[in-house]
């Protein structure tokens, strides 16, 4: 008797083959990936805008060059202001850090000593502090290397990103309409359906993260000024960008702030106040802002979500955790679209 | 009745669009439907919309399928039917399948094409998305898809009753 194979598994295969041609363009396109991909946020972020203009009576054109006009020069302008700020702290940070380190050798010197004393684990030399030093002293070619790639990076970014973003702005339903349109007749509306379910949720998850982020900014920059912090507007909006990266994200908003108080000396009371800012930030992010706006878009199990994250991260950086949820609840849509159009048209 | 095979789908690559477009606009304008919507916005809005190609005898939907939107005959025809029952004979500037604009229903009979047939696909998500973007004119057309479908319900209702009637 001949295997016939059913409808799940039909849709397993079909599912298989639409991640592979996905996977292949990513790897072709991947020195542009980035840029795309954040122009893609951007083209999310800005299409209410730009419709919301149209709806003014304002052609499609003219609107995207206000909007993006506008975002550009309030980028411009935010860095011309922080530019000297920013500055003021490196030196300051520059100055600062020799003091700093010996601060925290003296605080790993006294704990170790602590530890000999009350627990009896002793070492020959001081296995943190060897590690400790072997990283400062190799940090600083490292990180003006690291640092100068960023630069080169950001430069490309700052031009391409907004000229990408234009251009999906301008062209992306007329390009969408040829590529579904290139789907035969019986699966077409199959494929439009899926097509409009994933854009949906998608724009809804980068929506709604960056309702999250504004909150995490507008709850750490008032923290971070109450505790006495310099520079809190910058601090926080380093802390809102970096909570997109899920679970990982918000350790990382806490280096800067450090790295800050070390500059400006706040001693361990400083220290204990950024750490209370950031516990509370992430107290409303998970008991408030997560429950209404992201869990709804996401549309998948935390556990799923967690272990995406990790795989993503581990393969793709800090990109991969970045996306790793939109992509999972997006091809949960299109599995489930596909297995309920083989259902209805079995393939042959 | 028989159901032809599709067209290759390479041929979707290199069919020129031509003025379809243009053509569709005036088509719809003429259509109770979008009778009260300016033929400027008709154009933008046929922007919005599908071009698809259908052999002789090929199934448009088939009845039960989840329905998502509307079609124009631009050239060709279409028969609708239900269980090999014809229930219409189509022709250019006629539309059909417009109860999928309002949900997630599913077809409520079957359409293939009468001939080598043009139709222009008009999809629930587009005209969601005119809706938010013109209130005004959306609001205008779904009161005409209203006054189209309870005069199609009227009908039914009456060959119902002389059907019963004997």
């Amino acid at each position: 008797m001949r295997y016939v194979p059913g409808p799940k598994l039909k849709a397993g295969i079909l599912f298989a083959a639409v991640a592979l041609i996905v996977i292949l363009l990513a790897t072709l396109m991947a020195p542009v990936i980035i840029p795309i991909l954040l122009a893609s946020i951007l083209y999310v972020l800005l299409e209410p805008l730009v419709s919301g203009l149209q709806r003014r009576g304002m052609n499609r054109v003219p609107a995207i060059l206000v909007v993006l006009g506008g975002l550009l020069s309030g980028a411009v302008l935010i860095s011309v202001a922080a530019t000297p700020v920013l500055a003021h702290q490196f030196g300051l940070l520059r100055q600062r850090l020799p003091e700093a380190w010996a601060e925290v050798s003296a605080f790993i010197t006294r704990t170790e000593h602590w530890m000999a004393a009350s627990l009896g684990v002793e070492r020959e030399g001081s296995l943190v502090m060897d590690r400790m030093t072997g990283i400062l002293e190799a940090w600083p070619g490292q990180a003006v290397g690291v640092l100068s790639g960023w630069i080169a990076l950001a430069a490309v970014w700052v031009i391409t990103v907004p000229l990408v973003g234009f251009f999906l702005l301008r062209d992306w339903r007329s390009l969408r309409n040829m590529i579904i349109g290139l789907t035969p007749n019986r699966y077409f509306e199959v494929v439009l359906g899926i097509y409009h379910r994933v854009a949906f949720q998608l724009m809804t998850y980068f929506r709604g993260v960056m309702v999250q982020s504004g909150v995490m900014v507008v709850i750490t920059t008032t923290g971070f000024w109450l505790v006495g912090l310099p520079m809190a507007p910058i601090l926080g909006i380093i802390a809102g960008i970096l909570n997109i990266i899920p679970y990982v994200g918000p350790m990382l908003g806490i280096a800067a702030p450090v790295l800050v108080a070390l500059t400006a000396g706040s001693g361990v009371d400083g220290y204990l106040g950024i750490l209370g800012v950031v516990l509370v930030a992430q107290l409303v992010d998970n008991i408030f802002v997560i429950p209404s706006v992201i869990a709804r878009a996401a549309n998948i199990h935390p556990l799923m979500a967690l272990l995406g994250v990790i795989v993503a991260g581990s393969f793709f950086g800090l990109m991969g955790m970045v996306f790793a949820i939109p992509v999972l609840s997006s091809s949960r849509i299109v599995y489930r679209g596909l297995l309920a159009g083989v259902e209805r048209h079995p393939l042959h | 009745m028989a159901v032809k095979s599709e067209l290759p789908i390479w041929l979707n690559l290199f069919r020129h669009a031509g003025d379809w477009q243009a053509q569709a606009a005036e088509m719809f304008a003429r259509t109770p439907l979008f009778e009260d919507i300016p033929l400027r916005t008709l154009r933008r809005l046929v922007n919005e919309m599908y071009h698809r190609n259908f052999a002789d005898g090929e199934l448009v939907f088939e009845v039960g399928d989840p329905g998502l939107g509307m079609y124009l005959v631009l050239k060709g025809g279409v028969s609708v039917h239900l269980d090999k029952e014809p229930l219409a004979q189509l022709g250019p500037g006629d539309f059909f399948g417009e109860v999928a604009l309002f949900g997630n229903e599913t077809r409520t009979a079957s359409a293939s094409a009468h001939g080598e047939t043009e139709l222009v696909g008009f999809f629930r998500p587009a005209l969601e998305e005119w809706v938010d973007r013109s209130p005004e004119l959306g609001a205008r057309f779904l009161l005409k898809l209203g006054h189209v479908l309870a005069e199609r319900l009227r009908r039914t209702n009456e060959r119902l009753v002389q059907a019963e009637n004997g």
